[in-house]
């Protein structure tokens, strides 16, 4: 299993460029106050990256991870999610009565 | 990111084959590779996914369509095995694991709760033994009462939510004393009233905001750690 170190280079870089913009988009709807269907949103995806990124089975031996840097990918969607200490601090009590788009609506 | 002809990206074990026709990830055909009595969901990729916003979205709802049919251990994001012969082999090479892993979970999901505690109260003046001479005691012992006074409340929280759960997994936050966090494994059947002891929890604890998101598939419940 070889892997282009030029591609693998690249792939990095955008996602860095990824983070960026996201957390630039992040930083504008905070300064405009964020809505609560943004925040339940950000909520479900929070979930999402914690289940995805460091749940789940994973297998050892001869395998490569799609997501080689997966940690740091990790660490920097938690940290792009619109903050998430704010998030947590500021979490809505209508939650578990969100829309029929967002994973919340389940309960 | 380009992967080699015979890269397979995984999705689950399962314990039964996708219903055909399914469909993973940029639009693929989902093959279930069979090794005894488990199937391993796959897809072949010229180009693997990147794991942003999109791609993680997509990637769960190939999962959540796999939990209708079967029960799964779903793997993490991003996990790719070169060819189907070595994939194979390593499903042999941990069955048993995975089938105690299957009856583990069969016939429950997931439940996320998230809890935002309140601040513990202000201590009252001149009744700690911490004072201006010793800012650093202070310190401590807010720091000690905060914990206190968020246990506590964590511990009213995850009281009634565990009697309707079959396993949780709780996760401490240091940094955020004040921030619950915990996943549900919970019977198909129950969910429901999990959902509505959320709810009342919510009315019950007044000021500590709270909020349930799911069904996941069982992300939370596929590894060694027990809660």
């Amino acid at each position: 299993m070889t892997r282009d170190r030029a591609q693998e280079d690249l792939r990095r870089q955008r996602n860095r460029d990824a983070w960026g913009a996201r957390n630039e988009a992040s930083r504008q709807r905070q300064e405009r106050g964020v809505s609560r269907a943004l925040r339940d949103r950000d909520v479900s995806l929070l979930d999402l990256v914690d289940r995805l990124l460091d749940g789940g089975v994973v297998i050892h031996g001869d395998i490569t991870l799609a997501v080689a840097d997966v940690d740091l990918v990790y660490v920097g969607l938690r940290a792009l999610i619109s903050s998430v200490e704010t998030i947590e601090r500021d979490m809505g009590v209508s939650l578990s009565a969100a829309g029929p788009s967002l994973k919340a609506s389940a309960l | 990111m380009s992967a080699g002809k015979d890269t397979l990206y995984v999705y689950a074990i399962a314990d039964k084959e996708a219903p055909a026709p399914a469909t993973g990830l940029h639009g693929s055909r989902l093959r279930s590779l069979r090794s005894g009595p488990l199937v391993a969901v796959v897809s072949e990729h010229r180009v693997l996914p990147e794991a942003d916003e999109t791609e993680l979205w997509a990637h769960e709802s190939v999962v959540e369509r796999l939990m209708r049919t079967s029960t799964i251990l779903p793997m993490r994001f991003g996990t790719t095995v070169e060819g189907a012969g070595v994939l194979l082999a390593l499903v042999k090479e941990r069955q048993q694991e995975f089938e105690a892993g299957l009856e583990r979970v069969r016939g429950a999901v997931e439940l996320s709760v998230r809890a935002q505690l309140p601040d513990a109260p202000a201590p009252v003046s001149g009744s700690e033994p911490g004072d201006a001479e010793h800012p650093g005691t202070t310190y401590l012992l807010d720091r000690a009462r905060g914990v206190r006074h968020g246990e506590g409340l964590a511990e009213a929280i995850h009281r009634p939510l565990v009697k309707l759960a079959r396993e949780s997994a709780q996760r401490r936050q240091v940094r955020a004393p004040t921030a619950f966090r915990a996943a549900y494994l919970v019977d198909e059947g129950n969910v429901a009233a999990f959902g509505e002891a959320v709810g009342a929890l919510g009315t019950q604890l007044g000021q500590a905001k709270i909020g349930c998101t799911g069904p996941w598939p069982p992300y939370s419940f596929v590894g060694e750690e027990v809660g």
